[in-house]
Order: C-alpha cells, then structure tokens, then sequence
C-alpha cells in the first residue's frame, strides 16, 4: 500500500491529527504526511512541517559530548564535576550520563527560563534533586543527565546548547528544515501538541529551555532525524560528505553499555543511543501531545522516522510502522508484550509497598496471584492528561508485570528490581524506589 | 459593505505586492474581519482573519495605555521623573536623567536618542539590561521642547511597569489589557505566537531572514495580535473598558513639526490627526518585513486595524484606509503630500549644512540650483544599512520638501524648523535632528 494512504488510514483509525514520516529505503527517501499540525488552526500537515522531537534529542547531545571527546576536551569516564563544579552529583561520569546511570532523580522539568544562563541555572537546581541509587548501579531514564551533559556542551565550546547544535550538526548535516527556538519554529508549519480525551491544543506549545538537550524543544521534520540516523550508520558522515563525528565516536555509541530492566528481548543503551537485538538503534521522543519514533537498521541501509501530534501513537507504530519495517527489510519487529492467557500466580508481598518518583508515584498491592498499581500523577503530568487510574498487572517473565488492559493499544509493563528477595525499585524505564 | 474589502482586499494586496494581509473594522458597532493572500510564501499556509500579525509600534499605544492604568492608580503621574520610579536610570545627560518625566516617553518629546535597537537576550531581565545599556544614550534635541521619535523610551517606559508590578512586561501586559479585554489572540513571546497561525514577514517578496525583533524592544514594539484583537483594543479607548478617561491620551502634548507623516500631534502613545474634519488617533508599526496599522475615528465610532507581512506595505494600508473610510464615514483620507503641480521657488541655501544626531548624519546640499540632501547611517547603524541615500529637494513651501529617493514610490515629507532658541531643525521620518555644521 502506498506510504500516504496507509498513513492517513492508520492516523484515522487511532485518532491522530496530525502526522509525518521520513522512510529510507532501497537509496531513497519516501515521505508522506496526514492531517493538521494543529486542530485549532487547521494548518495542514506537509512532509517538511516540524514536530517537536523530544529525546530523539538525547541522540544529538550525545553526539556533540561525543564530539567533545574526539577533541580532547573530556574523558568519558571523567567526572562531570571537573568541568561542571556547580553540579551537586559531581562525580558521575560523562559515560553514566550518557547510559542513564548517573543515579539521581531524571524527572525534573524546572524552568529556568529563556535566556542563555538557564542552563547553568538548571544544574544548580539539582542539588534539591534526590540520589535514586548509586552512579553506574542502574539504568533509569534520565532527562536531568542529558541536560547536564547539555550544560557540559555550551561550558567547554564556549556557546549555548543551541549555537552548537547548529554549528557542529543541523549546519554540516544540511538540516533546512529545523528550530531549536520558537522564534524559529515560526518559519515552518509547526505542530502543536494535542492532549486528552477530546485533542485539544495543549495549553504551552513549548516546554522549558532548560531541558533543550534532553529534548524539549528541538523540532524538525522527519527527514532531518533520517539524515542524521544515516551519518551515523554511515560511521559519522552526513549523508552530504560533512563529517560529523568519527568512525570510533560512532561505534562507541553504537556498543551496548547498560540492559534497561525488564522482559525479554529486553532493551539496551549504548552511549545516548537506545539499541534492539532485532538489529535496530534508534530513539523514541514525546513532548506534550507529541510523539517521535526513530529507529535505523544499518544493516539494510533502512530508517524510518515518523511523528504525530496527538491520539494512539501506538496504533501509528503497528499499521504503519512495523509493517513498512518488515516489508522493507524482511526485519520483524517484535510487538509490544501482551498479557499472557492463562497468567501463573506469584506471591505479590515482596512487591507491595508504595513507590515515589518526581512526577509519578505508585501503590503496589497484590491483588489476584497478580498485583493492583494504583498511578498518582503529579501536577505536571495530570496537567498532561494522565489521570489517577488503578490497573491490574498479572506476571509476565521474572519480576515483570504486565498490565491487563490496554492503554492506548498498549499493555503496561513494570519490572521490579530485587534486593534480597524484595522489590527496592519499581522500573518503567525509570527506577523509582520504594519509600 | 462588507462585500466591498471581500472582493477589494485580494485586489489591493496584489496591487501593491502584499503577500498576506488580514484587516478588520468596527463600525457601527459590529465587527467585520477580512483576510487575503498567504502568511508565509515558504509554507504557502493561507492567510485567515485569525492570524497574528506583528503589530509593531502599535505596541506603543498598549504600554502607554498600562502606565495610564497606573497613573489612575494614584501610583505616579505623567509628571513624575522616571529616576523616581527606577533610581538606578541613567542617560549622558545628567539633567535629563534627573528630570526626564513619563509624559516626556509617552510623547516622544524627551530628546533621548531613539533608536538603540539592543540585543540583551531571550531571558526575562531583557527590558532591565536594555535600560541600563541607555546610560550612554545622547540627546537628540533638549528636553521638551520638539518631537522625536522615540523607541528607547517606551522600552524605558516598559521598565518603569515592570518595576511598579514586579513582574514582567509581558505579564502587565496580560494582566493590564489582554485579560480584562478577553483578547484570545494577542501574544508577545513566540512560544506563544506558535499555537497560532502567525505571519512571516517579507522583503522582496522573500520570507525575511528572521522572524522577529530582539527581546528587549518589546514594550516598544513586540506585541503579536490579530486585527481584531487590536481593534477591540482601540474600542476601549472610545467606549471604555481600560481607563476611567481615556481620552486624557488624546490630549495634545506637541505638535509634530513636520505634520505630513504621520499626522499632526502627539498624544499619550496616541497619533493625532485630522481627516476631513474629523478627529483621529492612530499608530501604525513595522518590523522585519511586517506592517500594521490601526486608526480610530471617535466622533464616528469607526476604528479599522490593517496588517501587511511585505510588499509596497505603507502604500497598500493608506489605499485601505483611504477606500474603508470612504465607504464607512464618508471621510476623505488626505492624500500624502506631494511636490505642487506647479513648481515653487524657494532659496533653499539657508538650510545647507549638515544635521546629525546618533545613528545618522543629512547633508542638505546646494547644486545645479537645487537643494539635495543625503541621509547616511552612522556609528553602529552604518553597518546594517546599505550606501547612503541622495535625492533632490522638491520645494512645496518655504520650510517643507518632497524627498523622493529612486525606486521609492512616495516622496518623503522634510521640514525645515527652529526651536525658540533659535537653534535650526529638520524634521523627517518622525525624528527632529539639529544643524550641527
């Protein structure tokens, strides 16, 4: 089927105003777009309109530390205070930032507003932030770490975050259709996030400065994520000759470093880099109402990036998504897990307790041979629209859980981290522990 | 009637190269808004009633209008020193410093240099750090005593707000106007501006190379908004809604030596001017490659608000008035002043020389027996400008010129004056400069 009727198709079916997609494959770029950037405007959706890409971000900051690395300027298992000395968790290195194990709390969006200083501003914040365990113990996702190494960026080159990106990545990748402000995101047909049961324009269209490098501004259009996902299976050339890391940058992002905790065929990171055993590495990104995927198979000179504004982005992954994957290199992409039939029964005490992260906490009650997980949204993710639901998890692998009803078209997962036969964290891509 | 700017607004924006350009009026208390062309010739997104626009200086009017909130406040008066109310302030001149008032900024008349355009960064201490970059800022004439137009002093202005509420320009702004006015689409910050459709400016034909001004030039200039927003605005001026006397900003505080710009005095923020018998307050704004322009007839109730992103902008929103208020009022717009059909002869030899104030120097020379003047930019505006510009004075009185550079399609009004000192003037582009050699 063609790549727009699919698209449009799939992004009615699951309530998505907006959409658009980059493909390479078979040495050329595809692209189609469907909907509206924002329902309030009608502003049609076009293939070179920009999204805001969230932590596909993390990939870019990554490559320019990786770049800082290549000229000498920081040692990966350096600690960060030795160039930061304001950053109370000193002593993690450029290497547990860039694999989420620095340890300490990921979640914190302050806002320390627009101006060049907020990134200094939003290290000295950390101090107030917690320890969630110890540097390099842990993989737990971590916003506030790709803002440090953000801060990291603009202290050794002299600049701000932004005034790097362009000069040493959008610039020689040739990316045209990109903004890092809003006075630049202006220029473009710009999407606007939609949240809630009826897709309304989320209030703010942009979120804080401050965590530019962990992805809350940057918007492009999908092309530009497939160019640049091409240098780097090209071993650091862009796809127009610059180059924008070396050979052994490339490779070193590219080699796992951490496991992410959880079920079979579990995730791992490399440097800033999210890496599948179906061959893929890539990067998922969401900002409020807005959602990225991104992923190459440079075995097959393939990559895909797609972005939407709002509804079942899951549903965009498996009508449209996987399948272009699969049709395209043969590759098939696991699904997400769903509950099993006939779930076994396990002793759900070790896993009560209630569990407290900075946006999200957790009650854990066994329930059923399985457990019930009551979700208490924050203010900043009730303001999202995630409201406080009880769910129930029945075992799926080990200590993992899967949730019994969908969401979204997906089945939760949580995995329990184990300390002496009792649960110390609960993860979900982020450990937060038992209080 | 509304049919009229259906069918005319496609036709005028194509007459005079604009490529988008939303308009809406009152009149007779009903609202008619009109849209044409594209807001950005990049995307080809299509213009729509309810798109922003910059609105330039217009800006002007609004943070005039908050300081007149303050002033019913009981918080100070248009006579109180700026040094008042921001201690720290500071100009070259030290009795300027001490003595310059807010009526002085809201009339343009402080003699401040005007047109320090500063980049002090996207934070929020922008207006404070522009402010305190005015501490080497010349005078451009004495205080008081003529009319020049003024940028730095809405910014100073903008500053004074911010420190009477402790917060930020663009918060008194909300909290002053567009809430209690229920604006919906009136913004200043572009990640605000972004959950609308916005409009890009152009410049010859092309998408400008940015979007926007700096930061710090807001409370001169910033505001984003569509027509109807700043119509609603303006109708608070006739009707209330805003001030307990809003027409104390149409009380005349000076009279503009050269009355064919862009009218005859100024008011508190207000231009003011008379067409056909009829009162009317005004302003109008530009930025990159954007123009608006808002006009308020209070003895007819009609107010019009008219926005253009490029083109010949300055032409197409007179050739909007000037058929809008025709057709509304019967009101005669005064056509712009051009040379006398029949040539003048005027011994222009006594304005030879050369005036200068920061950022610009006109020499007004005598050659092949007519009068020339040349404007070139000076001291950090030379940079960004192109070659300096000379062009004939064509006399129209013993004191006013048409100035018509090539390839300009209108003529610019000079006029050539003394203050009661006796100290020689001329006044062009809205700015007084004095003879200097």
């Amino acid at each position: 089927m063609d790549l727009k009727d699919r698209l449009d198709e799939a992004a009615r079916r699951h309530g998505v105003p907006g959409a658009a997609i980059a493909v390479w494959t078979d040495g050329e770029l595809r692209e189609a777009a469907t909907g509206v950037v924002n329902r309030a405007t009608g502003v049609e959706t076009t293939p070179d309109s920009v999204f805001q890409v969230g932590s596909t971000t993390k990939v870019w900051t990554a490559a320019l530390v990786m770049q800082l690395v290549e000229d000498g300027l920081v040692g990966l298992d350096r600690p960060v205070g030795d160039h930061l000395p304001g950053f109370a968790y000193g002593e993690v290195t450029v290497r547990q930032l860039l694999t989420h194990t620095g340890g300490f709390d990921g979640d914190v969006f302050e806002d320390t507003g627009r101006g060049d200083g907020c990134l200094d501003r939003y290290v000295e914040h950390l101090r107030t932030v917690a320890r969630v365990h110890e540097p390099g113990a842990l993989f737990s996702y971590c916003n506030a770490g790709f803002c440090v190494l953000g801060a990291l960026v603009a202290r050794l080159r002299g600049t701000t975050w932004e005034q790097a990106m362009r000069d040493r990545l959008l610039g020689p990748l040739g990316a045209t259709q990109a903004a890092l402000f809003g006075e630049e995101a202006v220029l473009f047909r710009a999407s606007a996030g939609h949240v809630g049961p009826g897709n309304d324009v989320y209030r703010q269209w942009q979120m804080p400065r401050s965590n530019a490098p962990a992805g809350s501004t940057m918007c492009l259009a999908p092309r530009e994520l497939v160019a640049f996902g091409r240098a780097l299976a090209a071993g650091g050339a862009a796809p127009g000759g610059a180059r924008l890391l070396s050979a052994e940058s490339v490779a070193a992002m590219l080699t796992p470093q951490v496991d992410v905790p959880g079920p079979p065929p579990g995730e791992r990171w490399g440097l800033g880099v999210t890496l599948h055993d179906w061959g893929a590495f890539g990067h998922d990104g969401g900002t409020p109402g807005q959602s990225t995927y991104w992923h190459m198979l440079p075995e097959h000179d393939f990559g895909i990036a797609i972005s939407a504004n709002g509804g079942a982005f899951d549903g965009l992954l498996a009508d449209v998504v996987r399948p272009v994957i699969e049709e395209a290199t043969g590759v098939a992409v696991p699904p997400p897990p769903v509950p099993p039939g006939d779930p076994r029964s396990v002793d759900g005490s070790p896993y009560a307790g209630r569990y407290e992260g900075p946006q999200m906490a957790y009650e854990v009650t066994p329930a059923g041979g399985g457990l019930d997980i009551a979700l208490l949204p924050g203010e900043l993710m009730a303001g999202m629209g995630v409201a406080p639901r009880t769910a129930r998890y029945v075992p799926l692998a080990g200590d993992t859980f899967i949730a019994t009803e969908s969401q979204d078209g997906r089945h939760e997962t949580v995995t329990f981290v184990m300390r002496d036969g009792r649960a110390a964290y609960l993860h979900n891509g982020r450990a937060v522990p038992r209080v | 009637m509304a049919g009229a700017m259906d069918r005319r607004l496609p036709e005028l924006i194509a007459e005079y190269e604009v490529p988008g350009s939303a308009l809406a009026y009152l009149h007779r208390g009903e609202l008619h808004e009109f849209a044409a062309g594209t807001l950005n010739a990049a995307t080809g997104v299509e213009a729509t009633a309810d798109a922003l626009y910059q609105i330039g200086s217009i800006t002007k009017v609004w943070t005039a209008t908050l300081l007149m909130q303050q002033i019913e406040k009981g918080r100070l008066t248009l006579d109180t020193p700026v040094a008042e109310v921001l201690p720290e302030f500071r100009v070259a001149d030290p009795e300027v410093t001490k003595t310059v008032t807010i009526r002085h900024l809201l009339s343009h008349t402080s003699g401040i240099d005007g047109d320090l355009f500063l980049e002090t960064g996207r934070g929020d201490d922008c207006v404070e750090k522009y402010v305190a970059a005015c501490a080497d800022l010349a005078q451009n004439h004495p205080l008081g005593v003529t009319q020049s137009y003024c940028n730095s002093g809405f910014i100073i202005a903008g500053r004074v707000l911010e420190r009477l509420a402790g917060k930020r320009w663009d918060d008194v702004l909300r909290e002053g106007i567009v809430e209690p006015l229920g604006l919906t689409h009136t913004w200043t910050l572009p990640e605000d501006v972004l959950r609308f459709r916005a409009a890009m400016g152009h410049i010859e034909g092309a998408p400008a190379p940015q979007w926007g001004l700096m930061r710090s030039a807001g409370p001169a200039g910033l505001i984003c908004a569509r027509p109807a927003d700043v119509v609603a605005f303006a109708r608070a001026h006739l009707e209330g809604g805003l001030l307990d006397d809003p027409r104390a900003m149409w009380e005349p505080q000076i009279d503009i030596p050269n009355p064919y710009t862009l009218g005859r005095q100024w008011g508190i923020g207000w231009i003011l001017d008379e067409w056909d018998g009829h009162r009317v307050i005004s302003h109008g704004g530009n930025t990159i490659g954007q123009h608006a322009m808002l006009w308020a007839v209070p003895d007819t109730g009609t107010i019009a608000c008219v926005t253009a992103n490029g083109g010949h902008s300055g032409a197409f929103t007179r050739a909007v008035a000037t058929e809008l208020f025709a057709e509304l009022d019967a009101i005669t717009v005064p056509a712009p002043l051009g040379p006398p059909e029949t040539p003048v002869e005027v011994d222009a030899s006594r304005y030879a020389g050369v005036y200068e104030r920061a950022g610009a120097r006109l020499t007004v020379s005598l050659r092949d027996g007519r009068a020339w003047l040349r404007h070139e930019a000076t001291g950090e505006l030379a940079a960004l400008h192109e070659e300096p510009v000379e062009a004939a004075l064509e006399p129209v009185d013993d004191v006013t010129f048409i100035w018509r550079p090539d390839g300009e399609p209108q003529g610019t009004a000079v006029v050539f004056y003394e203050l009661s000192d006796g100290s020689p003037y001329v006044h062009l582009g809205a700015r007084a400069t004095p003879k200097t050699a």
